[in-house]
């Protein structure tokens, strides 16, 4: 028969616990730090929609032979803003993370920044001869491949810079009921589904190789990256 | 919360407790164990066992001979266990110098150890595998120990004969961690395998108990077991080494592994009744538990967490990068212009963070004083070679206990 000193076990219980409690208590703090970084990001925001919203529609008040100049200057200064915005919900979404309501409205709020700014994109391309790619790229969440097509898309955006611009929709997101409209506009019914400058229907995952060769020949003044593509 | 998380924090807290647990054992009674000089060193046989050893037989039998001890309380016992080699052939060399060769037909190393047990006439044996060498010192320093004579048994410190490769050197490290662990283990009376390389006994004991048992595929750690079961006292040597050969690629380290832990399941199996036992002290309560877990759900749990969180993620990067054809100069480029250094150090979870980092502190820690305790000394690669222990080293042996017990399970042809 031997002894077992309680004490030991106890004191070791004690001590775990504590050392528990600190663990958790950084990750707390951490995420309280979290959160207020999301929130301040959402006031900084604010302000860039509105003045987004007001560039818009400031446009419609401007005889049709200024309008050119002025949406170009827009849409260098919306590939500033949103495309970080787009980054940084990305990255908040992945950490399986909740932010609270004023996630959801700046997440409302970057989706219709992102159609008028497709909007725009689309009317420069046509009316102001800008030798531009627009790509829709509809997506949902219980997609496979979707994530890798995301990635490659990112890439070619990379390369390609302010001459590709990809505006992604989650097509799962129905808090928005635009993103519906926009869905059923273009008959999306299966995902990955680009839209290629607002017309030209891609259904179904492409390889970097097949991406370039339907976008290439879109531009007039070929990128460095076309040069040996053909379809 | 995910039930990933659920498990992480589990885990967590039991691995806390544990290093918290050794840590204050550590603390009050790491110093107790006593022992003094013999006034008359007692005799000493020493059973080698060998099966098929022909190349590393004769040089542990010399360095036995070549042990600093009176010879006539030395005594040498060959037990040739049916080898197919020239193992008999090169012992029978050393019968000129006092060495008995006995020899069977092929019936196992516990077998061949009560085969030379029967001609042991002195008050204590050493067993010693053929693959091992003992030092000039280790059998006086070990057998100072039995000055208290209600120890049983004692482990030598085992250390891994000259590491060659990476995969010898981190053995190596295992080991050196493994004895101080043990040396903590002894002070709370809770050792839980008295490996084959030169563990020695009293005889009385051994012979008392019925030897070594013939059905265990691990007697060394079967023997243990059955002395703390009978509240025999084993004692951890700090300063008595032996050297052993360890293996050099990751097929035979896993061969002598699955032996080891599918073995190490079947004595805790053997002996269940005495988990969370209170009558057996530190080693019912503590002890048996914890290898309990350790045996059976922690190597589970580190191979998921590591495919889902290592393997996967990896594998899922490495299939987006083929898919551009690994150019990742663009993307460098973008992210080097757009990121503010917030936005990116705010994505990582620092509660996980810090639970790694206080393991990883505690680690190092522990290997800082094992390298003490063992006479090592504390070298500049010790941070990079413990973080490689610590995430590397702890996973593949996980592996192998996965892969170790499902094989075991395959060839018994059920789930029990």
């Amino acid at each position: 028969m031997r002894k077992v000193e309680k004490e030991r076990y106890i004191a070791a219980g004690v001590i775990t616990v504590f050392i528990f409690l600190m663990g958790m208590l950084v990750g707390l703090i951490t995420d309280i730090q979290k959160i207020n970084y999301a929130e301040s990001i959402v006031q900084k925001q604010d302000v860039e929609f509105e003045s987004l919203q007001l560039q818009y529609l400031y446009l419609q008040y401007l005889p049709k032979n200024e309008v050119c100049p002025v949406i170009t200057k827009i849409l260098e200064n919306n590939l500033k803003t949103l495309q970080p915005i787009l980054e940084k919900l990305i990255e908040y979404e992945e950490n399986n993370k909740k932010y609270g309501e004023e996630y959801e409205f700046l997440k409302r709020k970057y989706i219709l920044a992102n159609i008028r700014y497709f909007i725009l994109a689309e009317k420069s391309r046509k009316e102001c001869n800008a030798d531009i790619v627009t790509v829709l790229y509809f997506y949902n969440k219980n997609c496979d491949v979707c994530p890798t097509q995301g990635f490659i898309l990112s890439h070619l955006k990379s390369i390609l810079r302010d001459r590709l611009l990809v505006f992604p929709f989650d097509v799962s997101y129905t808090q928005e009921p635009m993103v519906g409209v926009l869905a059923t506009q273009y008959n999306v019914s299966v995902f990955p589904t680009l839209i290629i400058n607002g017309h030209e229907r891609v259904v179904g995952f492409r390889t970097e190789k097949e991406l370039l060769e339907i976008i290439c020949p879109l531009y007039r003044n070929k990128p460095p990256i076309c040069e040996g593509v053909e379809r | 919360m995910l039930w990933s998380d659920v498990i992480f924090w589990t885990v967590y807290v039991f691995l806390i407790y544990c290093a918290v647990f050794l840590l204050l054992t550590l603390l009050l009674e790491g110093d107790k164990i006593e022992k003094k000089r013999w006034r008359e060193l007692p005799g000493v046989s020493v059973i080698i066992p060998a099966y098929n050893e022909e190349k590393t037989i004769a040089k542990t039998i010399k360095s036995v001979l070549k042990l600093d001890y009176p010879k006539d309380k030395l005594k040498v016992i060959v037990v040739n266990d049916g080898s197919t080699d020239r193992t008999l052939e090169i012992a029978k060399k050393y019968e000129k110098y006092g060495v008995l060769v006995l020899t069977q037909e092929n019936k196992g190393k516990a077998a061949a150890l009560n085969h030379g047990l029967k001609y042991v006439d002195t008050e204590f044996v050493a067993c010693l595998d053929a693959d091992s060498f003992v030092r000039k010192d280790t059998l006086k320093k070990m057998i100072a120990y039995f000055t208290n004579n209600r120890v049983s048994a004692v482990c030598p410190l085992m250390k891994v004969n000259n590491p060659k490769n990476l995969l010898q050197k981190l053995q190596w490290l295992e080991y050196i961690l493994y004895a101080f662990l043990k040396k903590i283990y002894a002070a709370m009376d809770s050792v839980h395998v008295t490996p084959g390389p030169f563990s020695i006994y009293r005889t009385s004991v051994v012979k008392k108990l019925g030897g070594f048992d013939e059905s265990s595929i691990v007697e060394d750690q079967e023997i243990a077991w059955r002395m703390q079961r009978h509240h025999y006292i084993i004692r951890q040597s700090m300063e008595g080494e032996v050297l052993t050969n360890a293996p050099a690629t990751l097929m035979q380290l896993y061969k002598q592994r699955r032996r080891w832990y599918v073995g190490s399941l079947q004595t805790i199996w053997k002996y269940r009744d005495m988990i969370f036992n209170r009558k057996y002290g530190d080693f019912g309560m503590f002890q048996a538990p914890t290898l309990l877990i350790g045996a059976a759900i922690l190597p589970f749990v580190t191979v998921s967490i590591t495919l889902r969180f290592l393997i996967y993620p990896i594998l899922k990067s490495v299939w987006r990068w083929y898919q551009v054809g690994f150019n990742i100069f663009p993307s460098l480029r973008s992210l080097w212009n757009r990121t503010e250094i917030t936005s990116v150090l705010l994505t990582y979870d620092y509660g996980k963070i810090f639970i790694i980092l206080l393991l990883l502190i505690i680690n190092m820690y522990w290997m800082y004083k094992a390298y003490r305790e063992t006479g090592e000394k504390v070298e500049i690669y010790f941070i990079p070679a413990l973080v490689m222990f610590f995430f590397a080293y702890y996973i593949l042996l996980s592996f192998i206990w996965v892969f170790s017990i499902l094989s075991m399970v395959k060839r018994k042809g059920r789930w029990w």
